[in-house]
């Protein structure tokens, strides 16, 4: 549960939306329980399902990204931190920010190719990006404060 | 030399070089400023990143577990097990553990004969429990796998089909060692047992050798050192020779286990072939027992 809010975060910027496709995801998976292949572990399948789920929200122009109501929390999970990572990383293509969130929380390269189908030197090319970019953003906040 | 390219660089702080190639990368940066500067940003970019790592422990918030529990249906999960050859797949035992688990499950008793000769489990659960389930899969990762573990091997009690013999779940282990699982003593005693008897395929020694290695800790696994070569190990003579022979190439490392002395050597069949791994066990008689790879 905690690694699908993770990646929920890296694919909407709001807590609450996050939360909504985290909850959307389990129904989802309960749904398509008789296409689960248990030889991969139920977590990897999960966050597929959850990618596929943002996706096609994205594409329908749902409100995934809505009217920020003033009373929710939103993405700065550590205010008065000196670097919000959180807020850096939205501003980062989505095939960044994936990697990067993956990363974050302990995916090892070779899992994080495994989990989004692609080769591990896109993995790591677009991890290398992501941090160059993130290390710019670092840097320009840290002078602004 | 080794060329320092910005992802190699950027693998090396993230430890996911292999040590010969980590030393290389050492001794290259030691003359390399603008490397090492690079090595810095790429040092500062992980620890930000890793703060994300904070979201895995925030509490769940109401507001999702409330969701989850209004929706509140029933489902039915019918796992059929393929064929018979798969009759006891831990795979589609693995699927029921995690499909029927409940919070404060503690022992299922899913590895009763009756159960592990059905040809069907059947697990009922509400969203509120796959979520759970979820949460806990990830929690209790490790521990799900050693039941798996051991449900191979309880089926392995049972008689065999068409004749088909169930080996020692090698590969069972090494998933569970690569997903992290942490073994129980119990299943630490049957891998030496089993690395006595049988000759499991190199690649999942070289799982057992990475259990080894992050195991430095565990008091039963002790005295593990690294050695480079086979001089290092002040072997007699015909010690020397037998393992040249046997194409011993190096040794990775020695460690005690449950009191018997084990060794981890690389060996290659032929030069410029794959190099696989073999364990070692010294017997209560003195004796090496190799294991060798495939």
């Amino acid at each position: 549960m905690p690694q699908l809010r993770a990646y929920a975060r890296s694919r909407v910027p709001n807590i609450n939306d996050a939360d909504d496709l985290v909850s959307k995801t389990c129904v989802r998976v309960l749904e398509k329980q008789q296409q689960y292949n248990p030889a991969k572990p139920l977590i990897a399948w999960a966050i597929q399902i959850m990618k596929n789920i943002s996706i096609d929200d994205y594409r329908k122009q749902k409100p995934l990204v809505g009217e920020i109501d003033p009373n929710t929390p939103d993405v700065f999970s550590n205010p008065g931190t000196a670097i919000d990572i959180e807020r850096l990383l939205h501003q980062l293509p989505m095939e960044q920010r994936e990697v990067l969130m993956l990363s974050g929380i302990g995916y090892r390269y070779k899992e994080i190719a495994e989990q989004l189908s692609i080769p591990t030197g896109t993995v790591m090319s677009r991890l290398k990006r992501g941090r160059d970019t993130l290390y710019d953003l670092m840097n320009f906040e840290g002078e602004r404060s | 030399m080794i060329k320092l390219t910005d992802e190699l660089l950027m693998a090396y702080v993230d430890a996911e070089l292999s040590e010969a190639e980590r030393n290389e990368v050492e001794i290259a940066l030691a003359n390399d400023a603008k490397a090492r500067d690079e090595v810095e940003r790429y040092r500062k970019t992980r620890s930000a990143i890793d703060q994300l790592a904070n979201i895995l422990n925030e509490p769940i918030p109401d507001g999702l577990s409330q969701t989850v529990h209004n929706d509140n249906q029933q489902f039915n999960v019918i796992e059929s097990q393929n064929k018979a050859k798969q009759a006891t797949s831990w795979l589609a035992i693995a699927a029921s553990l995690v499909i029927g688990m409940t919070v404060g499950a503690g022992s299922m008793n899913y590895f009763s004969a009756d159960t592990a000769q059905d040809t069907n489990a059947i697990a009922s659960y509400k969203i509120a429990e796959l979520s759970k389930a979820l949460e806990a899969s990830n929690i209790e990762q490790s521990k799900l796998q050693e039941q798996v573990i051991v449900a191979e091997k309880e089926a392995q009690k049972k008689p065999v089909e068409n004749g088909i013999n169930n080996i020692f779940p090698f590969k069972l282990v090494s998933k569970a060692i690569d997903n992290g699982a942490k073994l129980s003593l119990d299943m630490q005693k049957n891998i030496v047992a089993e690395l006595n008897k049988t000759a499991p395929p190199a690649t999942e020694v070289s799982s057992f050798s990475k259990l080894i290695k992050r195991s430095k800790d565990n008091s039963l696994i002790s005295n593990a050192s690294q050695y480079e070569t086979l001089g290092d190990l002040q072997l007699t003579e015909p010690e020397r020779d037998y393992l040249v022979s046997n194409k011993i190439k190096s040794v990775v490392g020695e460690f005690t286990y449950l009191g018997k002395k084990c060794r981890l050597f690389e060996y290659q069949q032929q030069p410029k072939t794959e190099v696989s791994l073999l364990i070692a066990c010294r017997d209560g008689s003195g004796e090496w027992r190799f294991v060798h790879g495939q």
